[in-house]
């Protein structure tokens, strides 16, 4: 024992100290500033994993804008000491810089400062959260069916193709997609997104909720552990939804978290489902008594099916939108459609047909993005432009996100 | 990207040209020859292993964070950083990027662990976090990388190929990240060239070793796993009954399949009728390979690359990586004066 231990000294020894001062300063003095690549205008939102600015570059020629989104550097106690970039922000990078898709928020470049992750993206004037508050207040005023339309299909557009590249989104909701100021959607917040090729890590690892109350799939709420990318689709359903009626679908309350153990059953999301939808049947879904909460679902009162009729009610009036929407919106994972076939869907082929300018034809001028000079961790480095004033629309959906981080 | 290999970085941005990377070795060079490098690197892609072996990674994640490492030294030298600390942050951010997050605590503890004998691990969580943001950059933030593994699964159940040859091929793959094969090659190159190596070169030596009365069946007999989707980092190196090392010495076996009638010239042909059951036959494979529509002397430069590993693994003895990182890191007197000062604040 005392020799292993003499000669673990000695080698000790041996080494010559390794310090990493030389290379740091290197890389340090070849790293450029965000202040000298880009001019911050304003803040535009804070969320739960940082704050977004929108800003300008610097470079002559280049007369985009950009949105910079700071992950909120990692504090541990007081003090700002690195303690590792999250699991988020890890899987939004490595994910951004793999994607290029018309319809996928682009990433322009990622930069380290100030001990924090910046990720630059293209600027989206819009997000599907402001357009439905513009036409929702001060009165209701319904959205064409064309630029409903073209949002779905180039929502689904951009869906199928994270799909075909076996990527989960998992928090599709109207507060992350993005609209450019012609109409473009842009999908955005990959933060929760996930890579689902890989069969040898159990998906429900990890994170144990995922996608905003009001979007989450049945499967989901009935505690299914093997989720698949219909997930995603039933959120697209939801929101499709809510672009016809300006009104989330299924505007149920979410249980809190009583212990950090047990995830708690969603009995009134559940229960405005069925309201919709009616009572999920074997067979409907045959496989439904597999799911983990489905003893609950005794408690439930027998609901019909009213869709239908409710769409009848609704602006559009195309009987295959409303197929298309019911397709979405099966409760059998197995079921539901696929983005890719709802991009066939009959629905796209009739009148209206779907354009990338979602805008056009639109009567309405829609205002921009709000930025203000309020924060003060990044502060606006040139004059705050001019925005037409928007009433703020209070809405707790965009600062709400389950959190899953370990 | 994700399901599709040519369009994803590593395809578009990490097949490196090969002046490259000997560009970022020449300041090591200059202090040891290359196969004392090769044999340092070694050390450490070892240690990871290790590491990833105690914590039960799967093998995906020791292979990405040994990709994170030799990305990370084609663009510096070994001898300006401290690879233990290369080393534990890019098992770090392979864990998150592989959805099996680990305490930053839990990484440092084990490389104290494996360190112990060689220098220690000084640093502590906020410097390992720290030097996160250096390795995201010197990746240039792209962080998904494609392995071969996938494509041997698929590449053997097309072929039908027997279990324990798939093991083997499993195990030349694991052999594969101790020398820079990911760095030049796709991956599906890399995992045709594994069974190049178990198919048509170690079915020879098989064959030869069948004639005179050996007993070789499996290169690394010791493999117990028989589910790939739970095979170990176990390579051939290691194991006692390392049949591939010899083979190296005979490479006049790796002949271009179908250059110069080599298969008809082939001394197994004959005895390969009485290796019924065994399920290679070398004939079929040397045909199958010619039949790809790959390039075949890109699988030979790669079996290659893999054969010649195992020859310098031969001398490799694990005590003398402290003699070559004395010498690797050979200072003069001025550096001993660089101490980090922040690192000397906060001890
Ligand atoms: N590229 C962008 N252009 C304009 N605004 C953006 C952009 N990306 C995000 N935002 C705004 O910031 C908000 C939060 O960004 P998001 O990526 O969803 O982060 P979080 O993780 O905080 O939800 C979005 O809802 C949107 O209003
Ligand atoms: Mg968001």
């Amino acid at each position: 024992m005392e020799e292993q231990e003499e000669e673990e000294v000695q080698e000790h020894f041996d080494l010559p100290p390794m310090n990493m001062t030389e290379y740091k300063q290197k890389r340090d003095s070849c790293r450029q500033k965000i202040a000298s690549k880009y001019d911050i205008l304003g803040f535009i939102s804070s969320g739960t994993y940082g704050r977004v600015y929108k800003a300008k570059s610097k470079i002559k020629d280049d007369n985009k804008e950009y949105a910079i989104k700071k992950f909120k550097p990692d504090k541990e106690g007081e003090a700002a000491t690195y303690i590792g970039i999250s699991q988020s922000a890890c899987r939004e990078i490595a994910l951004c810089r793999e994607l290029h898709h018309e319809n996928i928020v682009g990433l322009e470049e990622v930069l380290l400062e100030d001990k924090s992750i910046h990720m630059v993206f293209e600027y989206a004037e819009h997000d599907l959260l402001q357009i439905i508050g513009f036409h929702s207040h001060p009165e209701r005023k319904f959205m064409s069916e064309y630029t409903i339309k073209s949002f779905l299909w180039q929502l689904l557009n951009g869906v199928a193709y994270l799909h075909a590249n076996w990527v989960m989104h998992r928090d599709l909701k109207p507060a992350n997609i993005l609209v450019t100021a012609n109409g473009v959607v842009k999908v955005g917040d990959l933060g929760l997104a996930r890579l689902f090729y890989k069969p040898l890590q159990p998906l429900f690892n990890g994170d144990k909720v995922v996608v905003t109350i009001w979007y989450r799939a049945p499967e989901l709420l009935l505690g299914s552990r093997h989720y698949t990318k219909a997930i995603d689709i039933w959120a697209i359903g939801c929101i499709f939804a809510e672009l016809i009626t300006l009104r989330p679908i299924f505007k149920g309350e979410e249980a809190k978290v009583e212990n950090k153990k047990t995830v708690p059953f969603q009995k009134n999301q559940l229960q405005k489902i069925f309201d919709i939808l009616g009572n999920p049947t074997k067979e409907r879904w045959p496989t439904i008594d597999q799911q983990p909460e489905y003893p609950n679902l005794a408690s439930f009162r027998q609901t019909p099916n009213v869709l239908r009729s409710l769409y009848q009610q609704w602006p559009i009036k195309s009987e295959q939108g409303c197929n298309l929407l019911a397709a979405m919106l099966e409760y059998d994972p197995l079921k539901r459609i696929t983005a890719e076939e709802a991009l066939n869907h009959p629905y796209f082929q009739e009148d209206p047909k779907p354009g990338l300018e979602s805008f056009a034809g639109q009567p309405v001028e829609f205002p921009l993005r709000r930025i203000t000079n309020e924060d003060k961790d990044m502060r606006a480095t040139a004059n705050v432009q001019k925005s037409h004033p928007v009433p703020a629309v209070k809405d707790d959906r965009l600062t709400k996100r389950p959190r899953v981080d370990a | 990207m994700a399901a599709n290999f040519w369009t994803s970085s590593h395809c578009t941005h990490w097949i490196l040209d090969r002046r490259r990377v000997a560009e970022a070795m020449k300041e090591d060079l200059e202090y040891v020859n290359i196969d004392t490098l090769t044999k340092i690197k070694m050390w450490y892609y070892g240690i990871i292993g290790k590491i990833g072996k105690r914590l039960q990674f799967r093998q995906q994640v020791v292979a990405t964070a040994i990709v994170y490492f030799k990305r990370f030294y084609t663009k510096n030298s070994m001898r300006s950083t401290d690879p233990s600390l290369v080393a534990a942050t890019c098992i770090y951010l392979a864990c998150k990027i592989e959805e099996c997050p680990q305490h930053i605590k839990h990484i440092i503890q084990e490389m104290k662990h494996a360190l112990a004998n060689l220098g220690g691990f000084d640093y502590d969580t906020s410097k390992v976090a720290e030097f996160e943001f250096y390795l995201l950059e010197e990746l240039e933030f792209y962080l998904i990388v494609y392995h071969p593994y996938r494509d041997l699964t698929l590449i053997a159940k097309d072929l039908k190929l027997e279990e324990s040859n798939l093991q083997t091929a499993w195990f030349v793959l694991n052999d594969s990240y101790r020398t820079d094969v990911c760095l030049f090659y796709a991956p599906h190159m890399i995992a045709l060239a594994a069974l190049y190596i178990i198919c048509v070169v170690h079915a020879e030596q098989y064959n030869d070793n069948n004639n005179n009365g050996g007993s070789g069946h499996s290169i690394a007999n010791s493999g117990s796993s028989s589910n790939p989707n739970t095979m170990d980092d176990s390579g051939i190196l290691g194991h006692n009954n390392i049949h591939l090392a010899q083979l190296n010495s005979s490479n006049s076996v790796i002949k271009a399949p179908g250059a110069g009638g080599g298969s008809q010239n082939n001394p197994t042909t004959s005895s390969s009728s009485s290796n019924e059951g065994q399920g290679i036959n070398n004939r079929n494979m040397v045909q199958w390979f010619a039949d790809l529509n790959v390039d075949i002397e890109e699988i030979i430069e790669i079996t290659q690359e893999i054969l010649s590993l195992y020859s310098i693994w031969k001398d490799y003895e694990e005590e003398q990586v402290p003699a070559m990182m004395q010498a690797l890191k050979m200072e003069f007197d001025e550096s001993y004066e660089l101490i980090d000062p922040q690192l000397e604040a906060m001890q």
